[in-house]
């Protein structure tokens, strides 16, 4: 047991924050003392309601505040057409440009051996059975591209061939602005290689 | 490219160094043991981010220092930047002009640069690994994208071993990745392969000029065993790949290893027909491995790259001829060249103005008066 004073603790509990070091914590805390009490109740409440509060979504396996989630109960939304990405926050990001209309599936990773992280531990199986009911035309897959996420893709172009589902990747390469003679190589030979016919 | 100013901190046993300098030859002399090649490292450690003779970053750091620094006035073939890196406790961080590069791509096309250090000897003595990577080098050397397409391809192999090891690797699981290492390693044969051809003529070229009038002439050949030949097209590679993967599946599934692939890949050296990691004389091997660099040189230059040449002392290397037969092929050649050395009067007369000597001592240096030969 610690015998720390509630000060020294709390600085401790602070540090756990991913990039947070033991001086911010330290200056967080000393922060949180001066404020009103309500201002640490309220973080306190906030922290405690986001893992009761939040909730993977049966569908698409997103992370919610409801199940289904927004975007699964929004009859609005294209049914026929699902992106794949590996993470919710990649689902705020394709929502925030504003440029999709239909579903999402949240893999919750990528396929990689080397972190022990096999097909059977991200949610394809769900993805699959949503695929089975029949109301999906069109799979985007959007995982990152790197060599986990293509490997990812592949394994699902393959297991869902035969399926009667258009697969489709996402294009990579030359962000939107960037002159060609500015782009840096990689992106280049990467857009080069996604090229698609006009 | 030029380095026209080179400011070190806290480096290995230097502790402030700063050389300003518009000569394209920068020697840097001094007896063992004082700090010329520690320097070196820091300029090569600019352009490589990586060490030549040390692969853990913090041993860079001088002792008791919280973190290294090297900056460099870098000036372009269209402009000036300034390049810093800083090692600190377990990241390092780079700015250019202040601000983070975009990329890593994005950085090394900055500051290039070719190595010439003893230890390369082990590119034509020891295991293929390093025939290879002084080919990826000479390929990143000229077109640096080249860098993530041999990290990704070496991350394909590592996972597919990562499940080959397991002993339950399912077929649908391991084909996502041998069709990464298919498509990768393709385009990985073939820069390769195209590589050597390039190279080839220079290295002949190079290998004769080194060895100089008085030496009988010396045949050297070099070959990619691989598994995709030059003549061959993109596809035909990965179709060959393919195929050399479904032979050995079951292979690789027993000894749980990626045995297919151009990580196997061999640049073959022979010299008067012998394979020269075996039979070649210390003295062939030297000059063998000095056409090799000489030709990335050459390669790069006529792919509009003039990168930095850095030299570190091979006094103990070469005899007096061939030393300045080879500083006669530098001078040739418009890059700026570093050199260390214990000994500035066995490299020779070198160009009129354009020599400065900076005298390394005890991880101090100073430029010596009156540093110019002419």
């Amino acid at each position: 047991m610690s015998t720390d004073d509630p000060l020294r603790q709390a600085t401790r509990q602070l540090a756990r924050f991913p990039g947070i070091g033991e001086r911010t914590a330290a200056r967080l805390a000393w922060w949180l003392l001066r404020q009103a009490p309500e201002v640490s109740e309220e973080i306190a409440a906030a922290i405690l309601h986001l893992r009761q509060g939040m909730t993977e979504c049966s569908r698409c396996a997103n992370i919610a505040a409801a199940d289904p989630c927004p975007t699964c109960g929004d009859p609005s939304r294209d049914t026929g057409i699902v992106c794949v990405v590996e993470r919710p926050q990649d689902v705020a990001a394709i929502e925030a440009s504003g440029a999709f209309r239909g579903r999402y599936h949240v893999l919750h990773g990528a396929i990689s051996p080397l972190d022990g992280i096999g097909p059977d531990a991200l949610r394809i199986r769900p993805l699959l059975a949503r695929v089975e009911q029949g109301e999906v035309k069109e799979l985007v897959l959007a995982t990152d591209p790197d060599v986990e996420g293509d490997a990812t893709a592949l394994y699902l172009a393959a297991l869902l061939k035969g399926t009667g589902v258009r697969v489709t990747r996402l294009a990579h390469g030359i962000s939107v602005g960037t002159e060609i003679e500015y782009a840096d190589k990689s992106s280049v030979a990467r857009a080069m290689e996604h090229r698609r016919e006009v | 490219m030029r380095i026209t100013r080179l400011a070190i901190a806290d480096w290995r046993n230097l502790s402030k160094a700063e050389l300003t300098t518009d000569a394209r030859f920068v020697i840097l002399h001094g007896d063992n043991a004082q700090g010329k090649t520690n320097l070196l490292e820091a300029v090569w450690m600019l352009a490589a981010l990586r060490s030549f003779r040390e692969s853990q970053p913090r041993r860079l750091v001088k002792e008791g220092s919280r973190f290294a620094r090297v900056e460099a006035q870098v000036v372009g073939p269209y402009d000036t930047r300034r390049l810093e890196l800083r090692l600190l406790p377990g990241k390092r961080r780079l700015r250019v002009d202040d601000v983070a590069p975009t990329s890593l791509g994005s950085w090394f096309e900055l500051l290039r640069a070719i190595l010439f250090c003893p230890d390369h000897i082990r590119i034509v003595r020891g295991v293929p690994q390093e025939r290879r990577d002084f080919l990826d080098r000479a390929i990143f050397t000229v077109s640096p994208g080249y860098l993530e397409l041999a990290a990704d391809y070496r991350r394909a192999v590592q996972q597919k071993a990562a499940l080959l090891r397991t002993g339950q690797a399912r077929p649908a699981e391991l084909a996502p990745w041998n069709d990464r290492i298919v498509q990768l390693g393709a385009r990985i044969a073939l820069a390769r392969h195209a590589m050597v051809e390039t190279l080839r003529p220079h290295v002949l070229a190079a290998s004769a000029e080194m060895s100089g009038p008085a030496a009988d002439a010396r045949t050297v050949e070099l070959q990619l065993r691989s598994l995709g030949g030059e003549e061959l097209g993109l596809s035909a590679v990965a179709e060959r790949i393919e195929a050399a993967i479904a032979r050995f599946g079951e292979e690789e599934r027993r000894r749980g290893r990626v045995l297919v692939g151009p990580h196997r890949d061999d640049l073959q050296l022979r010299v008067e027909g012998r394979n020269a990691a075996d039979y070649a004389s210390q003295g062939q091997a030297r000059t063998l491995v000095l056409a090799l660099k000489l030709a990335e040189l050459a390669v790069a230059r006529s792919r509009g790259v003039a990168p930095l040449l850095l030299v570190d002392d091979l006094t103990g290397e070469l005899d007096r001829g061939r030393m300045q037969r080879f500083l006669a092929l530098l001078t040739a050649q418009e890059s700026q060249v570093w050199i260390t050395t214990t000994d500035p009067a066995f490299l020779g007369p070198l160009p009129a103005g354009e020599a400065r000597f900076w005298r390394v001592r005890e991880g101090q240096v100073w430029l010596e008066k009156g540093s110019q030969t002419g």
